[in-house]
């Protein structure tokens, strides 16, 4: 069970509902529990147990139904054995058949000598009752859906009688029931309604201040909790007044720290600006046996400028400091223009770049990363491909059980990385030939800032080597479902 | 001789540009401060052909002063941007600055820039005068004046900047059919583009969101890929796409 709420709510709901049940059984179990005697359950009515004896005491808790029908069984059966010693059976039957109409009862009536002075076919239970011997009151026997009861009584003669009933159960249980039932619902209801307030009471705070945090970690540093809580003072308030304070301390950080990554970008740049003016100035000015220097001074200015940027970048992922904005990128457009640049750069070596393969594809992500971290990629591999080659990108949107990827794969036709050096690649300022990469230019960060990229965006980027020759790079980001 | 003002605070580097750009036909004048900046453009408009304004000021930031240029005068500006901030230059150039260059730059390409400028504002106010008349061009719900130089989406005027307008001229002649963004380079920045050089792209953004990116349920200007850009023709919208060949001539 995921949801806080629904815990909550179960528990107690169950919790109440085994609370309702147990009385229930209980006041069913016993007659005269000290406890189910107490006003407030007076209406809890008991069922009597299957046999027994019932003594009518003035004021007592019997048996409800059954007392009552014992008390005017009795009376009818002292009126029937007047009529029978007055009138004879005739008369008895006649009445006995009244009796029987308006009531719904089966009356049989035995003589002192155990011999039925009804005509009703006799059943075993009532036989069984009519050999019982009888204490005073009444005695009555539950069998299936009827119950019998017999009695004992003297006619004016004083000669004994007895008189027994079957009636069906189902007459005096529906009482209890019915009450019993409204009872469990009455019940039912109140536990419904305290333990839905009481898990919302907990849970829906919980669930406010968990929104408030994924907009934060989404990267709305101003979110606050404040008064979404509402006026409440308890622990989770407290805990929403920590969150705030924790989240000023964020933001304030993290502003800092941007502004430090600024501020070192300006300043690492302003010298090289100067630098390249004075370069065009002084080129300008002297002959060209100075030119061979001054190149060189450019190519390492322009290193340089590289290096600070992408180690800035690096910086910059590394630390969070960057509020990623994430919206849908359409990855087949970005790859699209990626390689038309890259294919221009490619020229200078006589070499192309062109999409193999692509699909639709969107992906939830910071348009400007995706582009940094593909780039350099792209470059590199640009960079490494033999002259009069090719280098080939694909896109394709696949499906992992529940979740869509967007599995990007450049291809190109160089030499290759060594197998034990692949998962290095991605190590910042690792290089695997060295003195040739440095000559074909790149900054050993390329990689580095595409693996933090990509990791950024919850996927993952690794490199092989293709059969045919050449390094294939794989880049699986989480695309949005279409 | 063109008469440039640039207006940052790198006095250093100020230096050095006057130095580099006299021979090539520049005159500099430099300024060290937001504030003296602005009011040197403001009161000796008519004296600069083109400004070279520094984004990160101290004190008065590089946007407050564009900002209060612009909304008195219209000449040129080329904004110098730090390099990793995207934002900075699509704000600049929603503002109204005409072209960026982020730091570090290569002198020469700052050059080709400011003369691409320059060559823009020339023809245009050359247009006044003795260029083909103005005209209206229609299309859907928006009016370009070529004469005025002002724009209205269905009755509302649109403020644009000077590349701005130029980018919507360009599309607007050639509605339902593809331009190339080595097309629009030429016509609206006057040079070439560089690799992974966004300016035409940064512009075109900009351009969206102030018309609006859909005319009800079509996007306004689509993106080709592999071609270019395509200002939707809203008489026959399913005809834009790739079947149409790239527009061969543009502007007049």
């Amino acid at each position: 069970m995921r949801s806080l709420f629904v815990k909550i709510f179960v528990w107690f709901w169950v919790g109440m509902l085994l609370i309702g049940v147990a009385s229930f059984l209980s006041a069913m179990a016993t007659e005269s529990l000290p406890l189910f005697s107490m006003p407030w359950l007076r209406f809890l009515v008991r069922r009597p147990p299957d046999e027994g004896h019932l003594r009518l005491r003035p004021g007592s808790f019997a048996g409800h139904g059954i007392g009552m029908v014992g008390n005017s069984l009795r009376l009818s059966g002292q009126t029937g054995a007047e009529i029978y010693e007055r009138n004879g059976k005739t008369a008895l039957l006649d009445y006995v058949d009244n009796l029987e109409n308006a009531v719904g009862i089966e009356i049989f009536i035995f003589n002192g000598q155990k011999e039925q002075l009804t005509a009703h076919p006799v059943s075993e239970e009532v036989q069984e009752l009519s050999l019982h011997q009888i204490r005073a009151g009444l005695d009555y026997k539950r069998a299936g859906d009827w119950i019998f009861t017999a009695q004992r009584f003297t006619g004016p003669s004083g000669r004994r009688y007895m008189l027994i009933s079957r009636l069906p159960a189902r007459r005096f249980l529906q009482r209890d029931f019915r009450s019993q039932a409204m009872n469990l619902i009455f019940i039912f209801l109140t536990a419904s309604g305290l333990c839905y307030w009481l898990a919302r009471h907990i849970s829906s705070p919980i669930s406010k201040l968990g929104a408030v945090a994924r907009r934060l970690a989404d990267g709305d540093l101003k979110a606050r909790v404040g008064a979404v809580l509402g006026r409440r003072n308890d622990e989770i308030s407290d805990l929403g007044k920590d969150f705030d304070q924790m989240a000023e301390r964020m933001e304030s950080l993290i502003g800092s720290q941007k502004r430090l990554l600024r501020d070192i970008s300006h300043e690492f740049r302003s010298p090289l600006t100067r630098l390249i003016i004075a370069l065009e100035i002084a080129r300008r000015r002297d002959g060209p046996e100075a030119e061979n220097a001054l190149e060189r001074i450019e190519l390492e200015a322009e290193r340089l400028n590289a290096l600070i940027g992408k180690l800035l970048m690096l910086a910059r992922l590394e630390s969070g400091a960057d509020q990623i904005e994430k919206m849908p990128v359409d990855m087949a457009e970005l790859l699209e223009e990626l390689v038309v640049d890259a294919d221009f750069e490619a020229r200078e070596r006589n070499c192309k770049v062109r999409v193999a393969s692509t699909q639709n594809c969107l992906v939830n992500g910071n348009r400007e990363l995706l582009r940094s971290a593909i780039e350099n990629v792209l470059r590199n591999a640009v960079r490494h491909t033999a002259e009069n080659t090719e280098v080939t990108v694909s896109l394709q949107l696949a499906s992992d059980g529940g979740s869509a990827f967007a599995g990007i794969e450049v291809r190109d036709n160089g030499p290759g990385v060594p197998e034990a050096s692949l998962a290095d690649l991605f190590s910042p300022f690792y290089r695997v030939g060295d003195a040739r990469d440095r000559k074909q230019g790149g900054t050993g960060l390329g990689l580095a800032i595409t693996e933090r990229a990509v990791k950024l965006h919850g996927g993952r980027v690794r490199a092989v080597n293709a059969h045919e020759g050449g390094l294939i790079v794989k880049i699986d980001l989480p695309a949005i479902k279409q | 001789m063109s008469r440039i003002l640039v207006i940052d605070d790198d006095s250093e580097l100020c230096e050095l540009l006057t130095d580099y750009l006299k021979p090539e036909g520049f005159e500099v004048t430099s300024v060290h401060d937001g504030e003296q900046g602005l009011q040197l453009a403001v009161s000796r408009a008519g004296d600069f052909d083109l400004i070279v304004l520094d984004i990160m000021l101290p004190g008065m930031n590089g946007f407050e002063v564009l900002q209060r240029l612009r909304s008195r005068f219209d000449t040129p500006v080329l904004m110098l941007t730090a390099r990793d901030e995207e934002v900075d230059r699509i704000v600049g150039l929603e503002m109204g600055a005409d072209d960026y260059l982020p730091k570090p730059f290569n002198p020469r390409e700052l050059i080709a820039r400011a003369r691409a400028i320059l060559r823009r504002t020339h023809d245009r106010n050359g247009k006044h005068g003795s260029g083909p008349a103005p005209e209206t061009i229609v299309v859907g719900d928006i009016e370009l004046d070529t004469g005025t130089r002002v724009v209205h989406r269905s009755g509302e005027q649109i403020d644009l900047t000077s590349a701005e307008f130029g980018l919507l001229e360009m599309l607007l002649r050639a509605a339902g059919r593809v331009v190339t963004r080595e097309q629009l380079a030429e016509g609206v920045l006057g040079r070439s583009l560089t690799a992974y050089d966004r300016s035409v792209d940064v512009h075109l953004s900009s351009l969206r969101k102030k018309l609006g990116h859909k005319v009800g349920e079509i996007e306004r200007i689509k993106t080709v890929r592999g071609a270019g850009y395509i200002y939707v023709n809203p008489a026959q919208p399913e005809k834009s796409g790739s079947d149409g060949d790239p527009a061969d001539t543009i502007l007049p």
